[in-house]
């Protein structure tokens, strides 16, 4: 199946000629039969030539030194403002209950951790290092009309649904 | 036997038992099972053999998954696919209902972990780009298209899209 959205991707690459000979070659076969993305790679190439015509601003001599002046100036200001506001806080010494409390707490958190890590034997670690689940989403999108993506995790870390709402399918409970 | 056998021969000894190994490490097997969930309104259901959900026997593996994520009370199995994909290649399953989906498991450098990276993109079939004149080619829209981590072995579902009498749901597996 030919599809204009692979070549899509690739033709900023084309116009900056990043390509490998294959993949020009490819895109060139692509764009002689297909208008649209022919007149894409004109537009692309349009902004490219009107960015190569606007010339950088001239900074005079002597302006960047100012400039470093006065943002180093403007950053103690901040400085001293934020220390301005912070207030010390009185400092008590622990009560021994309060510490033997945190003491329990901490060796409890190391005996979970040592567990969940590991795991006693004939059992599985929890998988604490591995992010907590089977699948991890890292972009979703979707190109067509009236749909939005979004994924949701369940209590069960072994699954994770990828799901694209349409108005005529509704919500995942199936209630319409 | 000097010591240069001796070296040649674990060399020889390492690249048999790696061969396998790497050549295995080339490819993902995914495998997709298309699933079409339903509501069967109140009443109707009230007329069918039972009010508990109906899941069809070859979805065994998928039932409780199913139920407890989603409050559908019908799926019905639509088939089972499976292709190899390679790393830094694309495949593509051809699926029920004029979707299809593309594979493109990619390699990660350093990867510590037993995971894949893919990207997945489902499209719709949306007919010809000249209709009438008997020369279109077939044009798709991408529905879904996302990258995933999943884990070597793990199961994501993907799902929402309006097909004849529900919503698809897909139930993708990837090991390499």
């Amino acid at each position: 199946m030919l599809s204009c959205y692979r070549f899509e991707k690739r033709l900023t690459a084309y116009a900056d000629g990043e390509l490998s000979a294959r993949g020009r070659e490819a895109v060139e076969r692509h764009l002689a039969a297909c208008p649209r993305c022919a007149a894409e790679l004109d537009s692309i190439l349009a902004s490219d030539r009107i960015l190569k015509r606007v010339a950088p601003p001239a900074v005079a001599p002597g302006r960047w030194s100012q400039f470093r002046r006065d943002l180093d100036g403007a950053l103690d200001s901040i400085d001293r403002e934020a220390r301005r506001a912070v207030r010390v806080r009185e400092t008590r010494p622990v009560d021994p209950l309060r510490r033997r409390g945190l003491a329990v707490a901490v060796a409890c958190a190391a005996l979970v951790l040592a567990v969940a890590t590991v795991g006693p034997r004939g059992m599985a670690p929890l998988g604490l290092w591995r992010g907590g689940n089977a699948c991890t989403v890292e972009s979703i999108e979707t190109y067509a009309e009236g749909m939005t993506p979004m994924y949701f995790t369940s209590d069960d870390p072994q699954m994770t649904v990828i799901w694209v709402f349409s108005d005529e399918s509704g919500v995942p409970g199936g209630r319409q | 036997m000097d010591r240069t056998a001796i070296t040649f021969l674990i060399l020889l000894l390492s690249s048999v038992v790696a061969a396998p190994v790497a050549t295995a490490r080339d490819e993902v097997m995914v495998e997709v099972t298309s699933i079409s969930a339903s509501t069967i309104p109140a009443s109707a259901q009230t007329l069918a053999r039972s009010a508990s959900p109906q899941v069809d026997s070859r979805l065994a593996a998928f039932a409780k998954k199913l139920q407890s994520l989603f409050a559908y009370n019908r799926y019905a199995f639509l088939g089972k696919s499976q292709t190899q994909a390679r790393f830094g290649g694309a495949s593509v399953i051809q699926l029920p209902e004029r979707f299809s989906l593309e594979v493109e498991p990619e390699r990660r450098a350093h990867a510590e972990d037993d995971r894949i990276d893919m990207v997945v993109t489902l499209l719709r079939d949306v007919g010809e780009d000249r209709p009438g004149t008997g020369r279109g080619r077939p044009q798709s829209e991408v529905v879904l298209r996302t990258k995933i981590r999943l884990e070597n072995g793990g199961t994501v579902l993907l799902g929402g899209p309006p097909i004849s009498g529900g919503v698809l749901i897909l139930a993708l597996s990837a090991r390499s």
